[in-house]
């Protein structure tokens, strides 16, 4: 096995490591991704192209991360290694911000513009509940529930909001259940309530609710950290960017998965709204 | 009766889970499903759908499952396989994925292996291909720079144990409805074909496939079977073949005119057939055809369309007229012409496909008088220097001849040469069309249109410049079921500005009618 | 009906020479396709292609095929025991006092690499014909020194492969075929004469072999009987060695034999306890019984007129050499042995890696070491590689041999008997160079081990030798 360089890696991952070793162990592989199992949490290794998330680092070259063998890894600074030997190398990564460092203030139309994209793809995940739909009996499941979160975060009532988060989380076909996304784009649309800790909250609690990949996202939602491309479009709904750069940044994160971005984005839109009828 | 299926700690890609998700409710028998990670609401919902079953208790967030609900155990059994077979779809794929050595390490991984691809070297593919013919493996050569003693050693030793040798420089042939190499994907049908040329097999099926026929089989000879020294083996062995295929009612054979002698056998042993034959001799004469009885094509279209009319059992007829009606290309051809500068007068053919430029210089010679190429119709209208040399009023160019493949793929592969010189010849204030074709199908670039379509805007452009207007007249020639897919394929080349023709025929003579107007 | 119509109502199958991708069409398209790795013959050498049509030519190529049979018959009929131990000047045939045994094929002392020179002084010492190193070389340079390789004399010899007159040997016995082989004790790993190293530490070592563990062993093996060697190694090859780079099982098996006997010797009890951990500090003990097991089952193979089979391999630390069982005891087919690739223990690296060198591929001619290496994960990552890449190398080999062991088996592969006798013309037809797995030494004399991995025989021997059979027999 080659010694494979990253191109990106995760700053707030890399703000973590030092010289020492940390024993990792693998907990997944895909054709273009790599999980490992961390004190620090879901470590990811992506295949070049795609978009970096938290607490990962994006390949230069592809690679065949199905010939990886369980067991027990290492993970330091400088890179990861599997017995004696470097796999994965972070000396010429560069590190990329993931951390979304202060709230976000929704430019005027955002939830609009967000409507209008979403049209486009109304077959995809659960996106029919942006336009008052239930087309299939997740949707249908899921509607009572997320009814539950949106009134109990108008309501401001902490206890609420962290039931209702718990009580949604995990329902859906793909590797990350639908609603777990739709809790993460929720998660950073929603307005700041001034309950402190409250989104990190709501996040543990749904994440004891699914497997290990989707928790991962969500903790790291709660954390306010988010993938280079969520980053992008967050900037493209607060400021007034070109259209141009705005879809282009949407069509991005619809790509992630199956339907999971556009289920984020369906998320992303509830949370938006309550900013816009709560301010009311 | 409802049953449920666990895989534990197993995580799959979204992507393969929808798949699967979908695929399951389609088989038969199968009332509803349910596939996804075993999380609790992911459970709950399982349990109001009603399929909640034994054993559902344990499963955990990090599980995958399928719970359906199907009429009997051999239902759920298919379900089952169907997601084995999806998930484990990649694991297969690398398994095969040892390339053994030799021939001998091969059929020890397939013993039934019945047709070898051969494209090494020329030098070393004679001795590769003998050793296919001794383990009684068809073979399609498509190596080129094999001697013609070396094809004529591997072609008797073939017929005298029935096997086919097609080839050598052999790009095209579709067996059992399979593409081989340089193949288009055109419907199963009724219609045999034998060429002895690569794009003319192309151009032929493909536009069967266009005109609603199909095709049986679609063997290749090489272009020199029908040479006196082979003696048409291949056309011969593939004749008798295709007479005694219960699939094939009509014949089809393709080929440059053939030596006098051989094309007398040959046409005798089609008509011996007692099928209908239609026979294209590229440019040659259509009486020695008629008088066994045969019908004659006068291009590689028209020869298309009538195997077609006989598969349909109507009256085959001649076309050699546009699909759009001869006003509406005279009217297309005056609105291309109309724009053009004084001074731009002469056609410039570029061609990836040899049979095609030579289908198309063949069709124009007449009108033109001489037409300067790399593969002349006559030695003295040879270009000196056809690579790196100026056109010379009319001139066509096979990028897939010798010249232009030295040390780089065949233009079909790598469309890169050929797109510079479109450019290059905008640059000439003589040149008022360049004709292109652009070939897809297996064997073929991913996307050819790309970069020819970047290459005419550009050309247009340079061409703007100098106040001159550039008509660039393009076919492609492939199938809907292409990879690539020749509607989309054509309104790239329709976008970049190009007009595009149904055919190699048409483009030819469409590029005559806008000279024609000057 | 003619074929072509046969192949018209059967299920298309496509095997592809040359250009991949209309492999790949053909996968997408579900065709069941077998893509060759093809390669012209010789690397595209027109001569050596010439020389194999000729041997391949009907006639020949029957009675090649027969010999080949019955080379490999031989080998799988071998009868490998272990008899008993003596001194080298006692049973290795023509051994003088001033003799030096080496590994590999013929060379001269003026070509011999830094740890063989290390080893040559280290033995002239040893055997007090020079009492420093400056005498030694003196003496190995003035001519007065018989250099032979120890393939000359019925033995075998790891890395520098040095024997000398008074060094203990184990003797095996082929009794199939009733031939001998020879091979010394393995010193163990760290300063070690085979390595080149010739201190005090080396010394002391060599003389406590000789001097305490010798006379226990030769007892214990007397009391104990003959050994069946092929049965001891094949059940090693089930417990995770491959019999070449990782001993480990089969040491633990030849203790577990003779440690009764150990005990019932006539011996001090701490001289017996002395010589048990002798054998049992060293990982590789059963090394140096594996070599000459491998040395009887390939030697009967020569005089087998027309077989293309290889009888030897061996390298000297500059030359690799092989023997065709055809062709004779007599002519080697040389050339510069390649250096291998592998990983390094921490502290070296590539620049101080000799050229390989050893007897110790005679395992490999024999059917295991490299070519068992998917029987043994453990020494995969040694050599650096994975699992599935053993299982490669193994699997090739077969591209390469006229049969398959009926003793030396390979559990993963569903206990297939592993690739057996390397011929020549698959070698040189395929283009795939037996796998050879094998220690790294330091390229100067006194350094010893600095790593492991995997090497293949230049591709020149294989040409020559096959230039050498088609004139012989064409």
């Amino acid at each position: 096995m080659n010694m494979a360089e990253c191109r990106y890696m995760c700053r707030t991952l890399a703000q973590q490591l030092t010289k020492a070793w940390i024993g990792i162990t693998l907990h997944s592989s895909f054709q273009s991704a790599a999980n490992f199992s961390s004190p620090m949490g879901m470590i990811t290794v992506l295949h070049p192209g795609r978009g970096l998330q938290p607490y990962s680092a994006v390949l230069e070259q592809p690679f065949s991360f199905e010939q990886l063998q369980d067991g027990i890894w290492y993970i330091n600074s400088e890179g990861i290694s599997g017995p004696g030997k470097r796999v994965f190398s972070f000396e010429t990564a560069q590190r990329r911000n993931t951390l979304l460092d202060h709230r976000p203030r929704w430019r005027q139309n955002a939830g609009l513009y967000l409507l209008e994209f979403l049209g486009g793809h109304r077959d995809q995940g659960l996106t029919a509940m942006a336009f008052g739909d239930y087309t299939d009996m997740y949707q249908e499941f899921l509607a009572p529930r997320i009814h539950a979160l949106r009134s109990a975060v108008r309501s401001r009532n902490e206890a609420d909001i962290v039931r209702a988060a718990q009580q949604m989380a995990g329902c859906g076909i793909g590797l990350t259940p639908s609603s777990d996304d739709f809790l993460c784009g929720y998660l950073l649309g929603m307005p700041e309530l001034g309950i402190p800790g409250l989104k990190e909250s709501m996040a543990a609690a749904a994440a004891k609710k699914t497997n290990d990949i989707s928790a991962a996202l969500l903790t790291r939602a709660g954390q306010d950290l988010f993938s280079c491309d969520i980053l992008e479009l967050t900037v493209c709904l607060e400021l007034e960017v070109p259209q141009e750069r705005l879809w282009k940044a949407l069509e991005r994160v619809a790509a992630f998965g199956s339907s999971s971005g556009c289920d984020f984005l369906t998320g992303l839109y509830a949370g938006i709204t309550e900013n816009n009828e709560m301010e009311e | 009766m409802k049953r449920l299926e666990v895989r534990k700690n197993a995580y799959y890609d979204s992507v393969t889970l929808m798949i699967i998700s979908k695929e399951v409710k389609k088989i038969d028998g199968v009332q509803e499903a349910l596939v996804g990670m075993g999380t609790d609401l992911n459970r709950e919902l399982a349990g109001r759908t009603g399929l909640d079953t034994e054993g559902f208790d344990t499963v955990t967030a990090n599980d995958f499952f399928v719970a359906a609900e199907c009429d009997n155990e051999d239902t759920f059994e298919k379900v089952i396989a169907m997601v084995d077979e999806m998930l484990n779809k990649k694991a297969a794929k690398s398994k095969s994925d040892y390339f053994p050595p030799t021939l001998e390490g091969a059929l020890k991984i397939d013993p039934d292996l019945n047709l070898a691809i051969i494209s090494v070297p020329g030098r070393f593919a004679a001795e590769v291909a003998q050793s296919c013919l001794e383990h009684d493996i068809n073979v399609m050569l498509f190596s080129d720079n094999v001697t013609i003693e070396e094809e004529k050693a591997l072609k008797e030793y073939a017929y005298s144990r029935e096997l086919l040798l097609m080839g050598p420089d052999c790009g095209t042939a579709i067996i059992n409805n399979t593409p081989l190499a340089f193949a288009n994907v055109v419907k199963s049908g009724d219609i045999g074909l034998v060429c002895a040329s690569g794009t003319g097999a192309q151009e032929v099926s493909s536009i069967i496939d266009q005109q609603g026929g199909g095709i049986s089989q679609l063997l290749g000879t090489g272009g020199r079977d029908l040479k006196a020294e082979i003696g048409g083996l291949m056309m011969k062995l593939g004749l008798d073949a295709l007479k005694h295929d219960e699939h094939t009612r009509v014949i089809t054979l393709v080929s440059k005119p053939p030596a006098p002698e051989i094309a007398e056998e040959i046409l005798k042993l089609a008509a011996d057939t007692g099928k209908p034959v239609v026979v294209c001799f590229i440019g040659g004469e259509a009486a020695m055809i008629e008088k066994y009885g045969l019908t004659a094509a006068v291009s590689l279209e028209d020869a298309a369309k009538k195997a077609v009319a006989l598969s349909k059992g109507r009256k085959p007829e001649t076309f050699v007229s546009f699909d759009i009606g001869e006003e509406k290309a005279a009217e297309l051809a005056r609105a291309e012409s109309s724009r053009m500068k004084a001074g731009q007068k002469y056609i410039r053919g570029l061609y990836t496909g040899g049979t095609l430029c030579d289908e198309a210089m063949k069709l124009l010679i007449e009108d033109l008088g001489h037409i300067y190429s790399n593969i002349p119709l006559v030695p003295g209208d040879r270009l000196a220097d056809a690579k790196n040399g100026k056109a010379v009023e009319n001139t066509f160019l096979d990028f897939g001849d010798d010249e232009f493949t030295v040390g780089r793929p065949h233009p079909m592969i790598d469309p890169s040469l050929r797109a510079e010189r479109v450019v290059t010849e905008a640059e000439d204030p003589e040149t008022a069309v360049v004709l292109v074709d652009c070939v897809i199908g297996y064997g073929s670039h991913e996307d050819p249109a790309q970069e020819l379509s970047e290459a005419i805007v550009k050309a247009k452009e340079l061409a703007a410049k100098d106040g001159c207007y550039l008509a660039v007249v393009a076919t492609v020639c492939g199938t809907e079921g292409d990879p690539q897919s020749r509607s989309a394929t054509q309104r790239k080349l329709a976008e970049a500005g190009a007009v595009v023709m149904p055919s190699n025929a048409q483009a030819a003579r469409f590029a005559k009618l806008v000279l024609e107007n000057r | 009906m003619s074929k072509v119509n046969e192949l018209f109502g059967r299920k298309l199958s496509v095997v592809n020479f040359g250009i991949e991708s209309f492999y790949q069409d053909q996968v997408k398209q579900n065709t069941p396709a077998v893509h060759v790795d093809w390669k012209p013959i010789a690397g595209g050498d027109r001569k050596v292609a010439g020389y194999l049509r000729q041997l391949k030519k009907p006639e020949l190529l029957e009675k090649i095929t027969a010999a080949n049979k019955e080379a490999l018959s031989r080998i799988l009929g071998a009868q490998p025991y272990l008899v008993g131990m003596s001194t080298a000047g006692e049973s290795v045939p023509g051994m003088t006092p001033k003799t030096i045994l080496h590994a590999g094929p013929p060379v001269t002392w003026e070509n011999m690499c830094g740890p063989m020179k290390g080893a040559v002084m280290g033995g002239l010492i040893y055997e007090g014909l020079a009492s420093s190193l400056e005498e030694a070389e003196k003496l190995a340079a003035s001519g007065e020194i018989t250099f032979s390789p120890c393939h000359h004399h019925n033995a075998v010899g790891p890395m520098a492969g040095v024997v000398t007159y008074h060094m203990p040997v184990w003797k095996v016995v082929n009794k199939a075929f009733g031939n001998e082989a020879y091979c010394t004790m393995n010193e163990g790993l760290g300063k070690v004469l085979r390595f080149g190293a010739c201190d005090q530490e080396v010394f002391e070592r060599l003389r406590r072999m000789k001097e305490e563990y010798y006379p226990v062993l030769k007892e214990a093996l007397a009391l104990h009987g003959e050994i069946d060697m092929k049965v001891m190694i094949a059940e090693a090859l089930q417990m995770g060695d491959e019999g070449h780079n990782r001993n480990r099982a089969g040491t633990s098996l030849f203790i577990r034999k003779i440690m009764q006997d150990v005990y019932h010797t006539s011996f001090p009890r701490e001289q017996q306890d002395a010589a048990l951990k002798f054998l049992n500090d060293n990982d590789h003990t059963f090394l140096n019984l594996t070599m000459p097991t491998c040395k009887s089952t390939m030697d009967p193979t020569f005089d087998i007129p027309f077989s293309t089979i290889v009888s030897t391999m061996c390298r000297n630390g500059t030359e690799f050499g092989i023997r065709v069982a055809g062709l004779g005891r007599e002519q080697w087919f040389t050339a510069p042995a390649e250096y291998i690739r592998g990983l390094y223990f921490p502290g070296f690296s590539e620049e101080d890696a000799n050229r390989d060198i050893g007897d110790s591929c005679i395992t490999e001619t024999t059917g295991i070491g490299g070519f068992c290496m998917a029987a043994s994960p453990a020494i995969v990552q040694f050599v650096g590689g994975q699992v599935q890449d053993a299982i490669n190398y193994s699997s090739q080999m077969y591209e390469i041999t006229v049969g398959e062991g009926n003793a030396y088996k390979i559990p993963v592969l569903d206990f297939r008997g592993s690739a057996t006798g390397i011929d020549i013309m698959k070698v040189i037809e395929s283009g795939i160079r037996p796998i050879i797995n094998t220690g790294i030494a330091h390229k100067e004399y006194g350094v010893g081990q600095v790593g492991a991995g995997l090497v293949n025989p230049p591709e020149d021997c294989f040409k020559k030798a096959i230039a050498a059979c088609a004139q012989a027999w064409a």
